[in-house]
């Protein structure tokens, strides 16, 4: 009688942990990763402004200026930890100051830099690359107001 | 066996003769009905990790930078002056299971740890949903979160781990 009691007893614990078992199992889950890459806060700095010579204009006569010199070309300074791209316009806009004439720059750097592979190894060991950008306008005589002209070079540089 | 044990087995003989006469007052129901469900059992795939991308931290103070848990969610700066650039993304989760079934999501926390370093970025994980119930043997999911970058903040590649379960009500 009391081996019967014990296997009856037995077989409700067995089915009891059998039955605890299969509701552990009931939920399922996965481990996910997350990550993130965390970069120095990057820059540009302006280190000199595009200066055009002073033109003197002959009536009738077409003059092609360019400038190369580094007296003359913007220059800037990119901060960075990291691959960065830049943007240089092909060309930007200066208008006469005091009038509405304005002159069409075309700059010798303009395109956009995240095509070059190289630019990352060209960051110094500080985290700085610089350039320079030049420019040339071509005027003539009768299409030009003498005075001041200013324009706007908008260069980026960002992240890849 | 003498006078006395007689009595004593006599005695016994009327009890145990007594005992049917008990049985008769029980009262008896029928048709009770036992009932079960059997339901398939319920998984979970992770198809897509947690990627904040990369983070250019501020150039001074905190910011805070958020995926969404929603459909699309990307990474994000919610305040200050950081930058996200690159690939991002929420977790996304697929479950399978029996149609009509609800659920519960749970998370466990998580906290991303420097590559080659000790610092930790603690994130605050949030679900698209807390509960969902399974469409056609399948529904998913997916889990955003949120960190705060300082300035000072190391930089590098951090990563981390947390486990995501699902269970039927």
């Amino acid at each position: 009688m009391t081996r019967r009691v014990w296997t009856v007893t037995s077989l409700a614990l067995l089915a009891f942990c059998t039955a605890s078992a299969a509701r552990a199992q009931a939920p399922a889950y996965t481990t996910t990763t997350a990550t993130t890459t965390i970069r120095d806060a990057g820059g540009i700095k302006t280190v000199g402004e595009v200066i055009f010579q002073d033109i003197v204009i002959a009536p009738s006569v077409t003059i092609g200026s360019v400038l190369n010199s580094s007296e003359g070309s913007a220059s800037f300074t990119v901060l960075g930890s990291d691959a960065v791209s830049m943007s240089v316009p092909e060309s930007f806009e200066m208008a006469r100051q005091g009038g509405v004439e304005t002159l069409t720059v075309q700059t010798s750097a303009g395109g956009d830099y995240s095509a070059i592979a190289n630019l990352q190894s060209m960051l110094s060991a500080s985290g700085t690359l610089s350039i320079d950008v030049g420019g040339s306008i071509r005027v003539s005589a009768d299409q030009l107001a003498p005075g001041e002209y200013r324009g706007l070079l908008v260069v980026m540089a960002q992240y890849n | 066996m003498n006078r006395l044990q007689k009595i004593a087995l006599f005695a016994a003989i009327a009890s145990a003769m007594a005992a049917p006469a008990f049985a008769q007052n029980s009262a008896t129901v029928t048709g009770t009905t036992g009932t079960t469900k059997i339901v398939a059992p319920i998984t979970l795939a992770q198809d897509a990790p947690l990627a904040f991308g990369t983070v250019v931290k501020p150039t001074s103070g905190n910011s805070v930078i958020t995926v969404g848990a929603g459909v699309g969610g990307v990474a994000s700066v919610t305040s200050g002056n950081a930058a996200v650039v690159g690939a991002s993304g929420r977790a996304h989760y697929n479950v399978t299971g029996e149609t009509g079934m609800g659920f519960t999501i749970s998370t466990t926390s998580l906290t991303m740890t420097r590559i080659s370093g000790t610092e930790t970025l603690p994130v605050t994980l949030v679900k698209s949903a807390a509960t969902g119930t399974i469409a056609a043997g399948v529904a998913d999911f997916g889990v955003g979160g949120s960190f705060t970058v300082a300035s000072d903040t190391v930089s590098g590649d951090y990563t981390g781990t947390f486990n995501v379960t699902v269970a039927y009500n």
